[in-house]
């Protein structure tokens, strides 16, 4: 092939180019296509799994959420958990920084401000290490704390509220801190609630 | 068929990409902390070697020689693009187990090495055969070190608990363990390999096929 290429000069160099090109345009289009294709069954995949988390914190009841809207960017999306007519409970879906990336967790607490618990819908933790946070032994030292009294305005501390892990700090670290700042925006709506 | 064969022994053992080519040690150090891990990453890897390959094979005339590997590139990262998309919507359990390692299969040196290597001057058919064996010997590397790697460090065989807790030694799950591991395995199989290449050369007046 290199003979031809000698020859041709300047035109060689275009029609390798756009060659080139249109590899990168087939690609880009089946790519785009598909993307196209897949995006709302994934969308719908990703609520499936978060209705699933929030209905584990609420014993498996059948739920109805409905979506609060959301001040600051501590928190990325914010519901009210309904069973039937009566508010069960607040969630707050928030991400923190692991160790192997973003842990995205729900966060729940019932209106007379005892937290129901934390769940965790994706992390890319070391397994073995860092993945120990998302075992449900670990992740029930949360649930039955309350937001008043010690807790009604400062955050929870590792090492006095809850333990970390030996070996995965920073994994509990970072549950910790995601739980913290859901519970800044929670509490509101707990106080706002009982009073 | 004899040729099938030989070609899966290459990949398996003589030609192993990792423990003999050394080659994707990145995705091997990085995902054998486990081996339900291993074995997902080695047969991702493979799926996508066997259609890389295809589709370099079949396109082996139209691409100009000067822009290949660019070209190689493009398309192995559309292809695993387009399977990550497919996996997300559709196979969503699989995609949470593997989503972490599937934008690595990209950069896994193994599989532009066979489009180059192989794909780009093989017909189709053993083209196929050849991402094929060669994903299996990955697998099996990955398998290997994630086996050393998950009994010492965690105690457990894919999840099941072997050793008591109390002995498990978490050095081996860090990524220092990773490539003390990796180092002990590919000794171990060149041992291996050099003692049958004796013994085969020792009794060579009969057709020994080792």
């Amino acid at each position: 092939m290199a003979d031809n290429q000698k020859q041709g000069g300047a035109l060689a160099i275009v029609r390798i180019t756009l060659s080139l090109l249109v590899i990168c345009a087939i690609v880009s289009a089946v790519v785009t296509a598909v993307h196209g294709l897949t995006y709302e069954t994934y969308q719908l995949r990703l609520l499936e799994q978060k209705q699933a988390a929030i209905s584990a914190l609420f014993d498996g009841a059948a739920v109805s959420c409905e979506a609060l809207p959301t001040e600051g960017d501590e928190v990325k999306e914010l519901y009210r958990v309904c069973v039937g007519e009566t508010v069960v409970g607040y969630c707050a879906n928030v991400s923190s920084a692991g160790f192997g990336g973003d842990i995205d967790m729900m966060v729940a607490v019932s209106p007379d401000g005892v937290l129901r618990g934390v769940q965790i819908v994706s992390m890319s933790e070391t397994p073995g290490l860092g993945s120990r946070v998302s075992r449900a032994e670990y992740l029930a030292g949360y649930a039955g704390m309350t937001l008043f009294g010690s807790h009604a305005q400062e955050d929870l501390v590792l090492g006095e509220d809850i333990d970390a892990i030996s070996g995965a700090t920073i994994s509990s670290r970072a549950v910790l801190s995601g739980v913290n700042a859901a519970l800044r925006v929670l509490r509101q709506y707990v106080t706002v609630e009982v009073e | 068929m004899k040729q099938f064969i030989k070609q899966l022994k290459n990949g398996l053992i003589d030609q192993n990409p990792v423990l003999v080519q050394l080659l994707g040690m990145c995705p091997t150090l990085a995902t054998t902390t486990s081996v339900d891990n291993a074995l997902g990453m080695g047969l991702a890897a493979t799926a996508v070697l066997i259609c890389s390959n295809v589709m370099i094979s079949l396109l082996r005339k139209l691409i100009p020689s000067q822009v290949r590997i660019a070209a190689y590139i493009v398309i192995i990262s559309g292809f695993v693009t387009a399977v990550e998309l497919l996996m997300r919507a559709y196979f969503y359990p699989l995609y949470q187990s593997l989503g972490l390692f599937i934008p690595l299969i990209v950069v896994n040196c193994i599989i532009l090495a066979r489009a180059e290597a192989f794909a780009s001057k093989n017909r189709v058919l053993p083209s196929a055969v050849d991402g094929l064996s060669m994903g299996l010997g990955f697998t099996l590397a990955l398998v290997l070190v994630a086996t050393v790697r998950e009994l010492l460090g965690m105690g457990t065989l894919m999840g099941v608990r072997i050793l008591p807790e109390a002995l498990s030694m978490t050095f081996f799950i860090l990524p220092c363990g990773a490539f003390v591991t990796l180092g002990f395995v590919i000794a171990a199989v060149q041992k291996l390999r050099s003692h049958r290449a004796k013994k085969a050369a020792d009794d060579h007046d009969g057709e020994v096929d080792a």
